[in-house]
């Protein structure tokens, strides 16, 4: 079970994640819901330990992602969108080094390799470099790392992110098995329709801010639309989302502007 | 922790063995230097012996002059005596000839006589082989002077030591300290040159052969994207450091080995030409018998401090942003650790203060300028061996320290 309590996160003056709480129960698929830049791969970060919180705090099977990291990261498999492969490795190969590094070793690690690379369709291409995959083969191989450890929660930052139809119908299983093994699915994903597909509830995400958690049948009825997308942009507000991300972008252009003036 | 150690050191050295470009770069020009140098001097000697045993022709104006001397050009095994061309200028610029000896009428008179006498030589300027010419020209010159001179000196009823009216017989006092003294006690004792350029060079060879290394090792994760992967693991961040630099220290070693074994290899060339293969023998045995303990303790100086460089190159790299911004690091670090050896070999006076083999860069290097110099006491060593231990702890510690900070880690990601 993945709980965030007021998490907050800020980077300097940038504040990317302001005071969101949500819980994401086991058996069940989670989304966040936002636009590109709305904080939602930072608080997969918070979540997985990989950043620290400013405030707030997250839980992880009720360990504190702060105080108890090593612990979290064993009970968290992460899918990061624009993770990328060591090109002279191949993916059975990446999976065994990171098993490794999961404390996973002999027949136990064999037998963990063998599974994924036959659950994620691999096996074809299993013993090849990975220099020259296409995106679908290179996040199936990043995909059987975050797994590698068999965790009981899985973070999926836009999971179906450049894939092919075929890749993400593949995901797509992936994602509703997942959910029948009693795993924790949280995912972040800017694409509505995926959204409502695979998410039982879905959290909209706007400027670091939440603002509206359910599923997406009571999301779309609490706001009169006829679908996830329309009812995404009547929470946030359609001038609202226009003038914040105007404003967001140019609050980053200012902090980026202000870094570089203190780096004079 | 050490088996996360060991779990990246095995992957980054996969990783290593499967690139043939930092292979070449690391491994194959050292192994390929002397190689070429070997072939080249091959082509070389090969040439001379061709052109040896065809002799390289030269003419001799006025050789009735000084009959002895032309008699020593003669037995000259490269060299061709030949008669006078139509014109001799024209067969200097065309290479027919490499060399013309003009010995000035009544030159055979003003040597009777014991009078000065000048000889004017004029070489082609046709490649290499007209320099070969007046190398010879000049030893039989010079062969034919001593003759003169033991003749002038016999009628005198002199021998040659009246010539040398006062010999100088060098000597070097032992210094204290076990490793010095077996330097100085050897014949080879290293020149002072050594002590001056040993701690430059070590200074380069230790950023320079995990240099490339590390960086694609901590900033490598970074424009790969593998960063993350590898953070979301719940693997000892020390461990990891650990890994990576033992690799780079590793490497640095091996690398460090072959060029060393280039250097000795063409003292020992020099050696084998300069006095036949005998002096290789002899050049050996010094090598490898007064200079044993020398060589020994700058090993175990040189492991800590290689092991200081690649730590803190692992931590300014770790902090960089990418390859880009890890260059303009390490281009100010690869210009500030010799500045640094500079500094300690010219500036630190001989026999410093103790404290002084405690600083951190500038200790290990005095302490190696004064083991090549042939003056530092056992337990100055020992204080720099233990300084540079401690340092090499402590930059290992920084770039641990660099991998679990956020601000270091994310920036760029």
């Amino acid at each position: 079970m993945i709980e965030t309590q007021k998490l907050t996160k800020h980077f300097r003056k940038l504040v990317a994640v302001d005071g969101v709480s949500f819980v994401c129960c086991d058996g069940e698929v989670f989304g966040l819901l936002g636009p590109n830049g709305a904080g939602k791969t930072t608080i997969l970060r918070l979540i997985a330990s990989v950043l620290k919180p400013t405030a707030g705090a997250a839980l992880v099977d009720g360990l504190d992602t702060s105080r108890e990291s090593a612990r979290v990261r064993a009970r968290v498999g992460l899918l990061v969108e624009s993770a990328g492969l060591y090109d002279r490795f191949s993916p059975r190969e990446h999976l065994r080094f990171y098993g490794r590094l999961h404390g996973l070793d002999g027949p136990q690690l064999d037998r963990r390799v063998d599974a994924l690379l036959e659950m994620l369709e691999m096996a074809d291409f299993a013993d090849r470099r990975a220099e020259g995959f296409s995106a679908g083969m290179r996040r199936r191989v990043v995909l059987g790392q975050a797994l590698i450890h068999d965790p009981p929660n899985v973070i999926l930052d836009e999971p179906t992110a450049s894939l092919d139809v075929m890749s993400t119908r593949s995901v797509r299983a992936l994602i509703d098995r997942f959910r029948q093994e009693g795993r924790c699915v949280l995912i972040s994903t800017h694409l509505m329709a995926e959204a409502q597909r695979l998410c039982d509830r879905v959290a909209i995400i706007h400027m670091g801010q939440l603002q509206a958690v359910g599923t997406p049948a009571e999301l779309i009825a609490q706001a009169g639309a006829g679908n996830l997308e329309e009812a995404f942009v009547r929470i946030v507000g359609e001038e609202r989302l226009r003038t914040d991300l105007w404003a967001q972008s140019r609050q980053r252009r200012w902090y980026q502007f202000w870094r570089r003036r203190r780096r004079v | 922790m050490f088996r996360v150690m060991r779990t990246i050191f095995v992957r980054e050295a996969r990783d290593l063995l499967r690139d043939k470009r930092a292979l070449l770069f690391l491994f194959a020009v050292p192994l390929a230097v002397p190689l070429l140098g070997a072939v080249a001097g091959v082509f070389v000697v090969w040439q001379i012996a061709r052109q040896a045993g065809q002799g390289i022709p030269i003419l001799v104006v006025n050789g009735d002059q000084l009959p002895g001397l032309v008699a020593k050009l003669e037995e000259s095994q490269v060299l061709d005596l030949v008669g006078m061309p139509s014109d001799p200028e024209q067969a200097l610029q065309s290479g027919e000839l490499m060399a013309v000896l003009e010995i000035p009428p009544g030159t055979g008179a003003l040597l009777e006589a014991e009078e000065p006498i000048t000889l004017k030589l004029t070489s082609s300027r046709n490649g290499w082989l007209p320099d070969f010419a007046v190398l010879a020209i000049q030893g039989a010159l010079s062969d034919y002077g001593n003759e003169v001179l033991t003749d002038r000196l016999s009628r005198r009823d002199l021998g040659r030591e009246w010539l040398e009216p006062i010999r100088l017989e060098r000597m070097t006092a032992a210094p204290t300290g076990v490793a010095a003294t077996a330097v100085v006690a050897s014949e080879e004792a290293p020149s002072s040159l050594t002590s001056i350029f040993l701690p430059l060079l070590v200074t380069s060879w230790a950023l320079s052969g995990g240099l490339s290394l590390v960086a694609s090792m901590t900033v490598g994760e970074k424009e790969r994207h593998t960063m993350e992967s590898l953070l979301v693991t719940p693997a000892s961040r020390v461990g990891i450091v650990l890994g990576k630099v033992a690799l780079s220290v590793v490497v640095s070693t091996i690398t460090i080995g072959l060029w060393s074994l280039d250097s000795l290899g063409y003292t020992f060339l020099l050696s084998a030409m300069s006095s036949g293969f005998s002096g290789l023998a002899a050049s050996f045995s010094v090598q490898f018998g007064a200079l044993g303990l020398v060589v020994l303790w700058l090993a175990l100086l040189m492991l800590p401090f290689m092991t200081m460089a690649n730590g803190l190159v692992a931590a300014v790299c770790t902090f960089a942003k990418n390859y880009r911004e890890s260059g303009l690091f390490l281009t100010v670090l690869q210009l500030l650790l010799p500045g640094i050896a500079l500094l300690a070999v010219f500036a630190v006076v001989t026999r410093p203060p103790a404290a002084v083999y405690a600083l951190p860069v500038v200790g290990v290097l005095v302490a190696m300028r004064d083991l090549f110099g042939g003056g530092i006491a056992p337990g100055a060593l020992v204080l720099a061996w233990g300084a540079a231990a401690l340092y090499a702890v402590g930059s290992v510690l920084l770039a641990a320290y660099a991998f679990s900070r956020e601000w270091a880690l994310m920036r760029g990601v």
